[in-house]
């Protein structure tokens, strides 16, 4: 149960070597390959080494392709893993080897090529019918007009087409035009937004019929290459996008006979992937004629395996402990019979920050605190017996790795805590059993309370509940100064430690022994020692006596900090209200015969639904709220920066190591 | 207060109703604003790329729960406190218990209905996260549950001066 100690490692070998080194140390998962970048400002290093050529172009290219080829097959083939079916079934596990077979994934590599070949013929075929489409849509007003449409005139005739704003009044501009210019103006069709007209005039009368138009607003209408009249344009435009459409349906049918295969091209994206990682960690490496050199980061713990995978090549390695001014990455690991529960604790801490390397795992601090108060949010022994369920079955049948394993082994643990304390506080569906039986039974029933419900203000629930809230964050918050004490022993700061902590405890005694004891004296006695001791660390008489009157200010933000933990009653008190107000909304129409109880059913489901879905979010919030602001700033030192080992990083399958290969360190 | 036009507030039955409507209605108003806020924004993501429209939703709803909370200070004196009083009383409410509940529902009303609308500001910058860098949507629901704690308060607070509120 720690931050796992790191060794600093650097490795010179073969170029040649380079690939299977590099695999190697992926499958063992547990090797951090750290970027040199600096090195390459060095002029002393750059005339040594200079970056390796690697294959990360090919490697990343090979990965969008068969990226954009799923997508493809999602959006034209609805190839899609719906999230629920995700989350209940575990991926498929294959070995490392298994994933990479080379006549697979160049297989694969044509499918998705062939595949985005189709997605861009879809694409291609649609842009073709949009262009269609507004042609379609330009030319159908004019589908009552039997002049070609390239028709421009003869010699005394002039033709031209064109628009009118909505506005301009066509029959004025007849007289107009029949009358100074004997010219003919026909309206061919009319919309809201536009006036559709030919006009015919003497080619002579060409200044005097275009004053005319001008003056109502006309505009040319240009049909550039057509040919033909309007009609016989429409059908052909027509007939076209049916064939569009009809080559649409084939290319989509093409994509959808790859739809079978999607698991395979799933399969090889992974091993792309992994592949890509590769190149990136080779990215990182230096090199030097023949030889390469690496350098980062491995758990203590791994370095023995390591060294049994080198010995096989020719190769020179050291590895050291980090020097002091280093920050080494940080894995946290536990142990012991409560790994895994603790470890997915690691959802709430990963969402803070990491401790620094030399701080201290927060994990095992975390877990009891975080468990309980999220229980006693969420106090509803069906609530708790739901999210325990979800989050068993999620764990169990789909077996997820990583942030979302944590998620679901969290919600596990949190739901049995909200069991709990719902039989504590006496909460079934809020107050399902006592409505129920008033309003269908005409009995007074009651879920058992074990021991005070905080809605119940007859019995003084709500203030006793929250003085159990602010106990508990005393305990807390006490314990996070403990392990604050702690930390500065071990790092050999024993004096320091006990005048950190201990007038404070001696503090908070007083005010209790004023309270309870009776006499002021108490509390100033308190007072002066803070005084006295918290500017140890400042330098002279004065220094010292001015330091600790300006700490006296911290004592509000221990008040602040104690009071913050009402939130633990006032998240439980306001679920359960709600909850309970839905049921008595449920209750109210049960009188009706028949509809009555369907109606009351209704109103059950949708409005626990809301409530449960609506608490988790608040309650995960608030309950980690609790262990970052209050607990942590009691002893947490972050950010340390996380442990990012090259290690076969998959989506849609599990990488096991089945025989005779190093052994996988938990990371 | 001239008793022409207010008259009808020296009634406490009068007074305890407009208290249970100003929370409901007041935080309804705060929410339809947040949830409103947190849509404009959202349907500009939707209409470039629909996938997101799972987290989108969440993150509107979130400032929906306002007027939940005003709903039920609402239920609660209207459905409830009030009936209880009435039916104890001969069917009067006095005056003092009519400003009692007029005030104790004036907490949800005015905290619901500004913490949904800064709240709905959030969810509406949230999108935004959503939108550049979806790993993080975790981030932007705890930073819109941050404003929903002050809501919760004064919810609580509404809800238990209700509760205190007794027959003569």
């Amino acid at each position: 149960m720690a931050i796992v100690r790191m060794k600093h490692i650097r490795l010179v070998a073969l170029e040649s070597d380079r690939a299977q080194i590099l695999e190697l140390f992926q499958r063992v998962g547990c090797v951090q390959v750290d970027s040199q970048a600096d090195k390459l400002a060095d002029p002393e290093w750059t005339e040594l080494v200079s970056k390796p050529e690697t294959e990360l172009e090919a490697a990343r290219s090979g990965v969008a392709v068969l990226r954009n080829a799923l997508e493809a097959l999602a959006k034209y083939a609805d190839v899609k893993e719906s999230f629920v079916k995700k989350l209940f079934t575990a991926r498929p596990e294959m070995t490392l080897t298994e994933l990479q077979k080379e006549s697979f994934l160049s297989e694969m590599t044509v499918a998705a090529g062939e595949i985005m070949e189709g997605a861009h013929r879809i694409s291609a075929l649609a842009a073709e019918k949009g262009r269609l489409e507004n042609s379609l849509a330009s030319l159908s007003p004019w589908i009552n007009l039997d002049i070609p449409l390239d028709y421009t005139g003869s010699d005394v005739l002039t033709f031209s087409a064109g628009l009118c704003p909505p506005s301009a009044d066509i029959d004025e501009m007849k007289r107009l035009l029949r009358e100074e210019s004997y010219a003919e103006a026909f309206l061919v069709s009319r919309t809201e937004t536009e006036s559709y007209v030919a006009v015919l005039y003497h080619p002579g009368a060409e200044e005097e019929t275009a004053g005319i138009l001008k003056s109502f607003g006309f505009s040319r209408m240009d049909f550039k290459d057509i040919t033909g009249t309007a009609a016989h344009n429409i059908g052909q435009l027509r007939e076209r996008i049916k064939a569009v459409g009809r080559e649409t349906e084939e290319a989509k049918k093409i994509l959808l006979d790859y739809a079978p295969g999607a698991a395979g091209l799933r399969q090889a994206f992974d091993a792309l992937t992994v592949r890509l990682q590769r190149e990136e960690a080779a990215e990182r490496l230096l090199v030097s004629g023949k030889v390469f050199l690496l350098e980062g980061w491995a758990p203590e713990s791994v370095i023995p395996s390591l060294v049994k995978i080198l010995e096989r090549y020719e190769c020179a390695y050291e590895s050291r402990d980090p020097e002091p001014d280093e920050e080494p990455p940080v894995l946290l690991q536990s142990g012991g019979r409560f790994r895994k529960m603790v470890e997915s604790l690691s959802m709430v801490t990963g969402m803070y920050a990491l401790p620094k390397y030399h701080n201290i795992d927060p994990n095992p601090l975390i877990a009891p605190f975080y468990i309980l108060f999220f229980g006693m949010m969420y106090a509803d022994v069906a609530y708790g017996l739901v999210l325990a369920t979800l989050g068993f079955l999620v764990t169990r049948k789909g077996k997820p790795k990583g942030m979302m394993g944590n998620a679901f082994r969290l919600m596990q643990y949190c739901g049995l805590s909200a069991v709990a304390f719902g039989f504590v506080f006496g909460g079934f569906f809020s107050d399902i059993v006592t409505v129920l039986g008033s309003t269908f039974f005409n009995a007074e029933w009651a879920f058992p309370t074990l021991w005070v419900s905080p809605t119940d203000s007859a019995n003084n629930g709500p203030m006793t509940v929250l003085i159990f809230s602010l106990v508990l964050g005393a305990i807390q918050l006490i314990t996070g100064m403990v392990i604050k004490m702690y930390i500065m022993i071990r790092d050999g700061h024993p004096v320091a430690a006990v005048l950190e902590v201990v007038p404070w405890w001696l503090f908070f005694a007083s005010i209790a022994l004023t309270v309870t004891v009776g006499g002021t004296y108490w509390i100033f006695a308190g007072l002066v020692l803070l005084v006295l001791t918290q500017g140890y660390s400042k330098k002279g008489v004065f220094g010292k006596l001015f330091g600790g009157i300006t700490k006296l200010y911290d004592i509000t933000s221990y008040l602040s900090d104690v009071l913050s933990y009402s939130r633990l009653m006032a998240l439980g008190l306001a679920g359960g209200v709600i909850g309970s107000v839905f049921n008595s909304l449920g209750a109210m129409p049960a009188s009706i015969p028949v509809a009555g109880p369907v109606i009351f059913l209704v109103i059950f489901a949708a409005g626990h639904s809301f409530n449960f879905a609506i608490n988790i979010i608040g309650t995960y919030v608030h309950a980690a709220r609790l262990q970052y602001i209050e607990y942590f700033s009691k002893f947490y030192d972050s950010p340390g920066e996380p442990f990012k080992p090259l290690q076969a990083g998959t989506k849609y399958v599990d990488i096991v190591e089945r025989g005779e290969t190093p052994q996988k360190a938990q990371s | 207060m001239p008793d022409v036009l207010f008259g009808f507030l020296n009634n406490g039955w009068v007074l305890a109703m407009l208290g249970a409507s100003l929370a409901v209605g007041l935080a309804c108003v705060g929410s339809a604003k947040g949830t409103g806020l947190v849509g404009e924004a959202a349907s500009g993501l939707i209409s470039e790329d629909n996938s997101k429209f799972g987290s989108l939703l969440v993150l509107q709803v979130i400032p929906g729960t306002q007027g939940l909370y005003g709903f039920v200070v609402w239920f609660v004196a209207a459905l409830i406190k009030i009936p209880e009083l009435l039916n104890a009383q001969n069917q009067v409410i006095n005056m003092d218990q009519g400003a009692a509940i007029f005030m104790a529902c004036l907490p949800i009303a005015l905290a619901g209905m500004l913490s949904a609308i800064a709240q709905g500001r959030v969810a509406a910058a949230g999108v935004t996260i959503i939108a550049k860098k979806p790993e993080a949507q975790g981030n932007s629901f705890v930073m819109c549950i941050v404003v929903e704690f002050y809501a919760i308060i004064s919810f609580l607070a509404s809800l238990l001066m209700i509760f205190s509120i007794s027959p003569v």
